[in-house]
């Protein structure tokens, strides 16, 4: 840029400028352990527990009254709806942040504008602010299924006198086979628990009942990827 | 401390200057095969990445019920983001979900 405001942190690490936008905070709500809620498809999804319980999300949830995004047809579907149904499982309520890309309202007393004109940061909104993205493999996750259960494989510290919130990407899990009235607790997958100021992950046995199946299904993945971010004063 | 920060006009800090914004860098699909990106920008700071699922094939036709974001494995090394899409160690099953990538350094 020619003219113009850059900010950098105390990490020297770039904040702010005209030439990229930020990921905006939209609202936030909470919802009981094994509630569907119904979210834009574009949403970006953080959630967050009470410190010593646990939390995860399904998104594209089975919802015989809303079959969108996911596909029973065997073909690829590009015609996904504009809404997703994501299912909350957790020892504790949970609180959801609702992020994405929006126009960017004017500042009270401060904003960055682009070089068309158009705002880009100011003082009316309130951006995503980043802990730590982590990514990694779980070595203990072997091919012995549903051998996971309360196992933490990952920790994270939060910064002091931080509200720490996930963004699930790719998740682990360890499932087994079953069969139809059979063993239904096959399934251990990948969670988050917030606790003493470190998020882990870890993995909790869940019932088939939970993936709309009869039985549980032979299957594993040991890579993962989230994102932690700091959600204080939302 | 020195820096800027930026606060609501009730007084409560919006910006510190130990703050980690998203800078932004691009959203790309992966669609339904394996793929890569070259971003030199992912070499200006720490590199971030979000993805959303906007719909998938599933290769075994069974009634698809519920997932996370399944089966596809990004990774960042320098400057590229690749993808595999419908990782599954036992491939059993796969789920090949249509990614959105949403990507950037902190």
């Amino acid at each position: 840029m020619t003219s113009g405001l850059v900010v950098y942190n105390d990490t020297n690490n770039l904040q702010i400028t005209d030439s990229f936008k930020n990921l905006q905070f939209l609202y936030k709500g909470t919802t009981a352990p094994d509630t569907k809620v119904y979210f834009n498809i574009n949403d970006i999804i953080a959630f967050n527990c009470a410190d010593g319980n646990w939390v995860g999300m399904w998104i594209n949830y089975k919802d015989t009254s809303f079959p969108y995004p996911r596909t029973d047809t065997g073909l690829p579907r590009s015609d996904g709806g504009t809404q997703k149904c994501c299912l909350f499982r957790g020892s504790s309520t949970i609180t959801y942040y609702v992020f994405g890309f929006d126009v960017v309202s004017s500042g009270h007393y401060f904003e960055v504008k682009n070089s068309v004109g158009e705002v880009v940061f100011s003082d009316s909104e309130k951006f995503m602010k980043v802990i730590a993205s982590c990514a990694g493999q779980d070595g203990g996750n072997t091919a012995s299924p549903a051998t996971c259960h309360n196992r933490i494989f990952n920790t994270t510290a939060i910064p002091l006198n931080t509200t720490p919130a996930v963004i699930p990407g790719l998740r682990c899990w360890n499932t087994g086979w079953g069969s139809a009235g059979g063993d239904k607790t096959g399934h251990d997958h990948h969670m988050y628990e917030f606790q003493n100021g470190a998020v882990n992950s870890l993995y909790k046995n869940m019932r088939t009942e939970y993936f709309g199946e009869a039985y549980a299904r032979a299957s594993r993945n040991i890579f993962y990827n989230y994102l932690l971010i700091d959600v204080t004063n939302l | 401390m020195q820096g800027l920060q930026i606060f609501d006009p009730s007084g409560n800090i919006l910006l510190d200057v130990s703050d980690n914004l998203t800078r932004v860098l691009g959203v790309t699909q992966t669609g339904f095969t394996n793929g890569s990106l070259t971003d030199p920008n992912l070499l200006t700071g720490r590199p971030w990445f979000t993805m959303l699922v906007n719909s998938w094939y599933d290769t075994a036709s069974f009634t698809q019920s519920a997932s996370t974001v399944p089966g596809t494995k990004i990774t960042i090394d320098g400057s590229v983001i690749s993808w595999i899409v419908g990782y599954d160690l036992q491939l059993f099953r796969l789920y090949i979900p249509n990614i959105t990538i949403i990507y950037g350094v902190y």
